[in-house]
């Protein structure tokens, strides 16, 4: 279970998310939805830890702020919308990264979390490859491989399908849906509208740093709140529905 | 240990090659000269070796760190801030002459030690706590320069002192020829332990790879361990120049070079910039006394004319992978 209580972030007299407050069992899957500038990703930092907040976040009942950097890792995970990684490092180096903060590690259950969290991801084929020579898609996949490498309960996706195509897109829903139904908390920033309703249990609403709308994606996303955030009409049943396609053999 | 062979072999080389010929038996040596000027001889290369090897690690610390291809050494501010400690050292050693406090010998690699912590402290303690990575590598260039100007002034104030002003200019150029046993027993624990707090902090480094963000929110302590790393990289400068030699490119050159070979997992890339650092330096220091100067060429300037082209080369060779 995923808690923030009156989570707050301010940088000086600026107030960049106001107080926030929820409660995620294990298999919700929360979209935070909001226009650029909202407060997504600081959101995320702040139920991280990585830039100063007011207010409480526990995980399972445990304060995250009284753990220690490498503990929390165990605990909370991350897949940055952009990663900074520019070096040569294979993809499953880039994986065993997750395995940093594992207390007591061995070889043998390096490779063999490696390759189990790569199978996940549906990046196994990409093991012995140059990370920063995959494509967009398939670095994101790398990078959700990498979290789940870390063991926590609680997943935080930034934009995890921003930059991806249809199919990759549909992949990467694929296995937020899949982790969820394996226990796991995700909290996922989102652009998609569509995406939200699709794959999210619920809805977090957000505007210039505010909690407009909190509830399941039906009573969140509704042409009144999307007028009032995004400023634009939602059509019903005005968008194109996709579906991966079944491999041959399948 | 077949990798170690050619630096078997390079330390063979150094001890070979020399002003004076070491064959006993001539007329112009005697047994007793040739077993002194192999043992300076060893004394040069091994402080050759210590120096090169302490450049090298602590080049690829500062990339792990700053995660910058083009730091090195000089990055903070700590190998001229060692260098205007050693100087200020000689100077102190001219002034006081034997009425030092502590011997003679060791007057130079306290000063260069000394100057290298104070430069490497001002620096942390000058860059605002909030400030990252950036801000560190800003202040230390500021640092850099305004340290060169203070070296550099202490250099044409001494003039009017033929001896001191020499003595100065060749420490800032670089040099290992007058290093001495009480200088190696100091230089070396320190570039030995060195090396293992380097390793220490390597899958740190490897992690830091991903940027700052991710690193932290994967476990890394960041503020920590680049407190740590920094405080390492200033001993390991302060090593190599209490040995004399401030030798640029070495710590930039090697790293890259065995990146080629290794990749960028930085263990085994600490490890062997340990020893191909080392070996790098020591054939420097052959190229200074072979080639056919009145006085011995700063090692400075030979590391400059072989590093500078090998890393235009290996700069090359990396875009076009890209």
């Amino acid at each position: 279970m995923l808690e923030a209580r009156e989570m707050c972030v301010r940088v000086g007299a600026q107030q960049l998310l106001a107080p926030v407050s929820f409660v995620l069992e294990a298999g919700t899957v929360l979209a935070v939805l909001g226009p650029s500038g909202a407060g997504k990703s600081t959101l995320l930092a702040g139920l991280l830890g990585l830039i100063p907040r007011s207010g409480s976040v526990r995980i399972n009942g445990i304060e995250l702020d009284a753990l220690a950097t490498d503990q929390r890792a165990r605990y909370v995970a991350y897949v940055p919308q952009h990663t900074e990684l520019r070096a040569s490092l294979r993809v499953r180096e880039v994986v065993l990264q997750g395995r940093y903060a594992t207390p007591l590690r061995s070889a043998r259950d390096d490779t063999s979390v490696v390759e189990r969290c790569l199978d996940l991801a549906c990046a196994s084929h990409l093991i012995e490859r140059t990370f920063r020579t995959l494509s967009g898609g398939e670095q994101r996949r790398v990078l959700m491989a990498r979290a789940l490498a870390t063991g926590a309960k609680a997943l935080l996706l930034d934009e995890p399908t921003s930059g991806l195509d249809v199919q990759h897109a549909l992949e990467v829903h694929g296995l937020v849906e899949a982790l969820a139904r394996d226990g796991k908390v995700i909290v996922m920033a989102e652009h998609s509208l569509e995406a939200a309703r699709r794959v999210a249990t619920r809805v977090l609403l957000l505007r210039s740093g505010h909690v407009v709308a909190d509830g399941p994606p039906r009573e969140v996303v509704t042409p009144h709140f999307v007028s009032q955030v995004f400023g634009v009409l939602l059509v019903e049943g005005g968008g194109l529905g996709f579906e991966l396609q079944r491999r041959a053999g399948e | 240990m077949k990798a170690l062979a050619p630096l078997g072999l390079v330390a063979i080389v150094s001890l070979a090659i020399g002003g004076a010929s070491l064959a006993v038996g001539r007329v112009a040596v005697r047994s007793d000269l040739s077993s002194i000027l192999l043992e300076l001889r060893m004394f040069r290369t091994l402080a050759a070796f210590g120096a090169g090897a302490a450049l090298a690690v602590a080049g690829t610390l500062a990339q792990g760190l700053f995660r910058n291809p083009l730091a090195d050494a000089s990055v903070l501010g700590t190998s001229t801030g060692a260098v205007l400690g050693g100087q200020l050292a000689l100077l102190a050693l001219t002034l006081f002459g034997s009425n030092a406090p502590i011997p003679p010998e060791l007057v130079l690699p306290v000063g260069t030690l000394a100057g290298g912590a104070v430069a490497t402290l001002a620096v942390i303690s000058l860059t605002p706590s909030d400030e990252g990575t950036l801000g560190l590598v800003l202040v230390g260039f500021v640092a850099s320069t305004v340290l060169t100007g203070l070296s550099t002034t202490l250099t044409s104030l001494a003039q009017e002192s033929y001896e001191l002003s020499r003595a100065l200019t060749a420490f800032s150029l670089g040099g290992v020829s007058t290093v001495g046993p009480a200088q190696l027993a100091m230089a070396a624990p320190l570039v030995i332990f060195g090396l293992v707090a380097a390793v220490r902090v390597a899958p740190s480094l490897d992690v830091l790879l991903s940027g700052e963000r991710e690193a932290s929110s994967l476990g890394v302590q960041v503020r920590q361990v680049r407190r740590y790393g920094v405080a390492w990289l200033s001993v390991l400068v302060a090593a190599a120049v209490s040995v004399g030699a401030s030798a640029p490119f070495v710590g930039l050159v090697v790293p890259h070079a065995l990146r080629r070979c290794l990749g960028e997992a930085h263990g085994p890339l600490l490890v062997a910039s340990f020893f191909a650092g080392g070996a790098f330096l020591v054939v420097c220091d052959v190229l200074v006394r072979l080639v056919p100067t009145p006085s011995e060429l700063p090692l400075a300037v030979v590391t400059s004319f072989l590093g500078a082209p090998v890393f235009v080369l290996l700069l090359r060779a990396r875009s076009k992978e890209a």
